[in-house]
């Protein structure tokens, strides 16, 4: 039977497939297990597990029932390379949604009808709740540990992994980043 | 349906691979001018047709798609990490402690070299601007989302809501 998807539409066809098999399995997890529950590492493990996915069912499935004929070829270098593009573009996407400072300052504008002064910014998203959470998270992930120098404060350290990862940034901020960071 | 792996289509991610110091290179060049990253995307997208050509002859269109795939896969991961690197948060506030150790009233003064988590915020105010998904009130003193930026904050929480993210930021 003649493939109604052709090179390179099939692959095409079956990355989209992985990405649906990925989100429904990201978002499954997000509700059930919550968001820090799924991290960068389980988030590439779902992607393989995704494209495994899409790739069983384009070889397994009735292929004139995909529209991809009974004996057409799919070429998997083409499968895997849109796969890694709709990865790095979910990255972005995700990456965006869950920390992204100016989303969340739009979010906080779509609340209050659209206007907001400075203030009531400050109010709806203080620069204390907005350090907090992200100190926290990186004491929980090892980066940085929480010490006393003697007074009420928590005084906040660096530990060896948080030193190894700086120890990555530094060489490629000289290069490539102009002007202050953060 | 069978599955294949020819050679043209490794040839042609293989390529954008091999041309990959192209767009660092020219990133480097062109560091902190505008459009530094998308001049640099397109001399590393010509660099890999010139090379494809040179090295293979009649590449076939899935050869092409995967190829191009492939390149588009390195430039989002790029653009991801120069992302992190020149506006991450975190990242900013992990170099802040390697400084000196801090408790989080000190480091939200003192933030990126003293400059304090204000700077921060007008910093991605300005981007909203820029972006025209919001704009300054009149004397300064709010902001006023754009059409553009609600229909994005409207995508985004739709999103965020499916995901259980909560507010995120």
């Amino acid at each position: 039977m003649q493939p109604v998807f052709g090179a390179p539409w099939a692959e095409f066809f079956i990355a989209a497939v992985a990405l649906g098999l990925f989100l429904a399995m990201h978002l499954l997890i997000w509700w059930r297990r919550g968001v820090d529950r799924c991290g960068f590492g389980a988030m590439v493990g779902l992607w393989a597990l995704a494209v495994v996915g899409a790739l069983a069912i384009a070889l397994w499935a009735p292929g004139s029932a995909l529209g991809l004929g009974t004996h057409a070829e799919v070429h998997a270098v083409t499968v895997v390379a849109f796969c890694g593009a709709w990865m790095a573009l979910y990255l972005h996407l995700y990456t965006g949604m869950l920390r992204s400072v100016s989303l969340r300052i739009l979010g906080e504008l779509l609340v209050c009808g659209g206007r907001l002064t400075l203030a009531d910014l400050e109010a709806a998203y203080s620069p204390t709740s907005m350090l907090a959470g992200r100190l926290a998270w990186m004491v929980e992930r090892g980066w940085l540990r929480l010490g006393a120098d003697g007074s009420d404060e928590a005084i906040y350290h660096l530990t060896d992994a948080g030193r190894r990862l700086l120890a990555m940034r530094r060489p490629l901020v000289g290069r490539f980043v102009a002007g202050p960071t953060g | 349906m069978t599955l294949v792996v020819d050679s043209p289509q490794l040839l042609a991610v293989g390529t954008a691979l091999a041309t990959l110091p192209v767009l660092l290179g020219t990133h480097a060049a062109l560091r902190g001018r505008a459009g530094a990253l998308v001049s640099a995307a397109v001399a590393h997208a010509v660099a890999w047709l010139v090379a494809c050509r040179a090295l293979a002859d009649g590449l076939g269109v899935a050869d092409w798609a995967a190829g191009g795939a492939f390149l588009l896969t390195l430039w989002l991961g790029w653009f991801q990490i120069v992302s992190v690197l020149g506006r991450g948060f975190s990242l900013q506030l992990l170099v802040e402690i390697e400084t000196e150790p801090r408790s989080l009233p000190a480091l939200i003064a003192g933030y990126a070299g003293g400059r304090g988590v204000d700077w921060m915020l007008e910093k991605r105010v300005r981007g909203l601007e820029h972006f025209r998904l919001a704009q300054r009130l009149a004397g300064g003193e709010g902001l006023q989302a754009t059409a553009r930026g609600l229909t994005l904050a409207r995508v985004a929480r739709i999103y965020k809501t499916m995901a259980g993210i909560g507010a995120g930021g």
